[in-house]
């Protein structure tokens, strides 16, 4: 093996370990929003009146954003008067959004709640940081992987895997401020390290060439649009089972970690933009493999499995789409897209290890 | 089409049924166009090509069908029944996408008509209370309200909304292109849809396996699968022919995946119709040869063990390559050797080539290694009639030994021949013998056309275009009043979006959901409810818009509210 390939190997383990602490890291946050919750209600007895004079001004949250080393902001602060704007475009509008759960909820001004909304963004911040150190060694696995085999590292379900989690990692990245998934660390990191574990001690196969009908560019093509898709549907999938979790505990009540989410509607739609932007570029994954199928066996789509359950996952996301906007079924998008997201994940298990095909390249 | 109208068209469809015919035609014909059917029809499609994947299918898999009829025999004629061996090609999937088609058309037709009139009108008068819109503005000038409301339409224009001027204010809306998109995309999956048609009416494929240095004319005969349209006649098919001069095949020869193959092409020299000039082409897998409207693929190959067989006479009675078929990714290749020129009987003979031959304790000889390392063969033999003259057809690969007598060396035992290249074997009671003369390659080329293909990708082209217009584009609307105040002008500035949040922004669309024009304060509502306190990117706009309308009219204060 070539040190390159070595180095690849030890790369995506490190990362995954670090993925690992970082997941720690995000359990600790929530427990500790978990403490936060209850902690107010102590505080009440002591000085009612002073925490709801503080929440309701929404002081107390300008103060926690100045704590948290004002990289947030305003997400609370603005909704008084949302639909006023002597403010302007500022920096209200061009700073950051918040990329924690929302802590706003917890509210809670003094003393012991202020320093658990400290210790919270603490974690909060580590977590992320190891999430970046997490998705960096990653990213470099993956590259020094693709150079020692000379050629794009997603030939094998391997090299898928773990491709797909560093476009997982980087699409959360790259969007957590500007949608505000800072909620879905948890479970994500979690979904992650599940992923690599899996890559790392069953897919693992070693640096090697590929099979003649993969070897074309409208491949690397195909692939790294469903790669891509595949990367942020499952970050919308994470949000759409958080949306049904956060909808029942608004129906039923209840505390816990669920408590601390933002409210169902905006998780829904937070999962809305994830799979929307997902569906065009699913959509041209398929023109591209259609391309390639034409290229390389003279038929642009012949109903081989992967290519028929590329084709389900994507009809099912287009009734995802419809039911966005069907009266009576928006409250179940949410289930569909999840239906949806099982047939994604069922043509890259099941149809690689159950049904065998042009595509399985599986390598074995 | 925005919610509301899909709303309504709901309870629409909640109403009984009427029971005049006409009126029932138009209740059904509303129940198949409704957003409601689209939506099941997506499901049952989805679900209806399930087991598409899970069943061994005749257009993609006719050996594996095979297998499984004889594995199954009772299951299988429930399936035969049921169409589960073409779920593609039956009547049932048939009638799941006409069906949406149906609707899909019944669907998309009126709505472009209410489009075209949509962008024919003009933009919405301004509701009487800006104020209560989700985003808004306000400020007094000393600018003359003209002026204003000039400059505001000048500025609305340069961002690329339609304007629409009245006495005190200036209506404005963009984001046309959003249902445009919606609309171009449903109509390019009918135009898919089309080129699929097209194709399988017009097309033809098949397939022929040649032996490296031997021909190939164009011509059905010289197919060993064929199928073509129902609107393609066969003498359409292009009059080419080729040779295949040569074929090399790479194999990866370390590694865990030892043995897999690595590259291979076959060097061809063609000619477009008869008496034109010959020309060459290194042919492989993605790079298909294109001649005259086909495209010939190379999609398989194996190997071909040459035999000369001797009869009892002590005459040549077969001499040549006899293409066996693969049937392990090592190469395991079966075939057998029919020789019915022999005298006094005729031969026949059955068995293996193994490329590289190893003999395993257990299983007896297997290939280790696809590439021709070690080839051997390894036979039994028969006489008797072939029945080649019964009319009969039967296939090359198998032999009917039904009227065959086996060779044999013992009661019992089968006589077994196990050759080398060059190597020769008598065959008992001075029947003949056979030489292993060596091996040649042959290679599966697949000769194909399809009319739709260019239909289909125009149509996949579309689809896409479309779909990021409709899914980036947000519709929006924006107002501009003006009103006197004690010599004063007061300028107030609002904007409204609407349906879905597009892509790009990062706030919610706040008032999305059931906001037209009119119902501002159910809109405010639900802006309320909605936005989350998130600065969107209307918010911004506006500002942008104000800063504007300031620059120009001389600003005085800000107005306090
Ligand atoms: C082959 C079947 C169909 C497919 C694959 C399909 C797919 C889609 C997709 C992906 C979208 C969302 C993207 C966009 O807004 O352009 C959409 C939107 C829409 N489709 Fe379809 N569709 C189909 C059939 C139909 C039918 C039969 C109807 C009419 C009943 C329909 C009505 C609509 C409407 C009204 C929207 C807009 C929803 C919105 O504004 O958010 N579609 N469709």
């Amino acid at each position: 093996m070539s040190a390159l390939a070595a180095l690849s190997d030890n790369l995506v383990h490190s990362a995954t370990v670090v993925l690992a602490l970082a997941m720690v890291a995000h359990a600790a946050e929530w427990a500790f929003l978990r403490e936060r919750r209850t902690a107010p209600d102590a505080a009440t007895s002591r000085s009612g009146a002073r925490r709801s004079a503080a929440e309701s001004s929404g002081a107390a949250l300008s103060a926690e954003t100045d704590a948290r080393g004002g990289d947030t902001v305003v997400a609370v602060l603005e909704r008084p008067d949302a639909g006023r704007s002597g403010e302007g475009p500022g920096p209200a509008h061009a700073g950051p959004a918040d990329t924690g759960p929302d802590h706003a909820h917890a509210g809670g001004g003094d003393g012991a709640a202020g320093a658990q909304s400290l210790r919270t963004a603490m974690f909060h911040r580590i977590g992320l940081a190891l999430t970046i150190l997490g998705t960096i060694l990653l990213g470099g696995g993956v590259v020094s992987r693709g150079v020692a085999a000379e050629r794009v590292p997603w030939s094998n379900l391997y090299e898928f895997a773990i491709t797909g989690s560093l476009v997982i990692a980087v699409t959360y990245l790259v969007t957590l401020r500007r949608l505000r998934i800072g909620f879905l660390a948890l479970p994500l990191v979690g979904f992650l390290l599940v992923v690599l574990g899996i890559a790392i001690t069953v897919l693992y196969l070693p640096v090697s060439g590929l099979i003649p009908a993969l070897q074309s560019y409208w491949l690397v093509i195909h692939v790294s649009a469903a790669v891509t898709a595949t990367g942020v549907l499952t970050l919308g999938a994470v949000a759409s089972v958080l949306q049904i979790v956060k909808a029942r505990q608004e129906r039923r009540g209840g505390g816990g970690y669920v408590a601390q989410l933002p409210p169902a509607a905006t998780i829904e739609r937070t999962a809305y933009r994830l799979n929307a932007f997902a569906f065009p570029v699913w959509t041209f994954a398929l023109i591209a493999g259609a391309i390639w199928a034409a290229a390389a066996w003279g038929r642009y789509w012949g109903w081989d499995p992967k290519e028929t359950w590329m084709f389900i996952t994507w009809v099912c996301y287009a009734a995802y789409l419809h039911a966005r906007s069907t009266a009576g079924w928006r409250s179940r998008a949410s289930w569909i897209a999840l239906v949806a997201y099982a047939a994604l994940l069922f043509n890259l298990i099941g149809v690689n290890f159950l049904i065998s095909g042009f595509h399985s390249y599986t390598g074995k | 089409m925005t919610q509301t109208q899909v709303r309504d068209e709901t309870a629409r469809n909640d109403a009984p049924p009427p029971l005049r015919p006409f009126e029932l035609a138009r209740w059904a014909w509303r129940q198949l166009t409704s957003m409601r059917t689209a939506l099941l029809l997506l499901f049952l499609l989805a679900l209806a090509s399930i087991p598409g994947s899970i069943i061994p299918q005749r257009q993609v898999n006719p050996v594996a069908v095979a297998d499984f009829v004889r594995a199954n025999p009772g299951l299988s004629r429930w399936y035969e029944r049921f169409e589960l061996f073409d779920v593609f090609g039956s009547a049932w999937f048939a009638a799941i996408y006409l069906l949406l088609l149906v609707s899909l058309l019944g669907c998309v037709i009126p709505r472009a008509a209410l489009h075209w009139r949509v962008v024919r009108s003009r933009p919405p008068r301004a509701p009487r209370h800006l104020d209560r819109l989700p985003e808004h503005r306000s400020w007094t000038t000393s600018g003359a309200p003209d002026d204003v409301l000039a400059a505001a339409a000048k500025e609305l224009r340069g961002l690329r909304y339609r304007v629409d001027r009245s006495a005190d204010s200036v209506a404005a809306e963009r984001g046309y292109l959003r249902e445009v998109g919606n609309l171009v995309f449903h109509v390019a999956i009918v135009v898919v849809l089309v080129g699929v048609a097209v194709g399988s009416l017009f097309g033809f494929r098949g397939t022929a396996l040649v032996v490296v240095g031997n021909g190939f004319a164009n011509t059905v005969t010289q197919y060993d699968g064929y199928q073509s349209g129902g609107l393609f006649r066969n003498n359409q098919l292009p009059p080419f022919a080729l040779t295949v001069d040569d074929f090399r095949v790479r194999f990866e020869t370390r590694g865990e995946q030892r043995g897999s193959v690595r590259a291979f092409n076959a060097a061809l020299t063609y000619t477009e119709r008869p008496g034109a000039p010959k020309q060459s082409y290194d042919l492989s897998v993605n790079h298909p040869l294109r001649v005259d409207g086909a495209q010939v693929h190379l999609i398989g190959h194996g190997y071909a063990p040459r035999f000369t067989v001797r009869d009892g006479n002590g005459d040549v009675a077969f001499s040549g390559p006899v293409p066996f078929l693969p049937q392990d990714g090592r190469f395991t290749s079966t075939g057998v050797v029919k020789v019915p020129d022999a005298r006094p009987e005729q031969l026949s003979f059955q068995g293996f080539f193994l490329p590289t031959a190893v003999v395993d304790p257990q299983r007896g000889p297997v290939s280790a290694f696809p590439d021709a390392l070690r080839p051997s063969v390894f036979l039994t033999a028969y006489r008797g009639d072939l029945g080649l003259d019964s009319g009969v057809p039967q296939s090359v690969y198998r032999l009917e030994t039904r009227t065959l007598t086996q060779f044999r060396s013992a009661p019992g035992e089968p006589f077994r021949l196990a050759l080398t290249p060059g190597e020769r074997a008598a065959l008992p009671d001075g029947a003949g013998s056979i030489t292993f003369d060596g091996y040649a390659r042959w290679v599966n080329l697949q000769v194909s056309r399809n009319p739709g293909e260019p239909v289909a990708l125009v149509g996949a082209v579309l689809a896409l275009g479309g779909l990021l217009l409709s899914l980036v584009v947000r519709r929006r609307r924006v107002w501009v009043r003006v009103t006197e105040d004690g010599g004063r002008t007061v300028v107030a500035v609002a904007g409204l979006d609407r349906a879905e949040p597009g892509l790009g922004s990062r706030g919610a669309g706040a008032a999305g959901a059931a906001a037209d024009g009119a119902d501002v304060r159910k809109a405010v509502g639900d802006g309320g409810a909605d936005s989350g306190g998130t600065a969107s990117d209307l918010a911004i706009e506006i500002d942008k818009l104000a800063a504007g309308l300031q620059a120009r009219t001389a600003p005085v204060r800000e107005e306090q509210e």
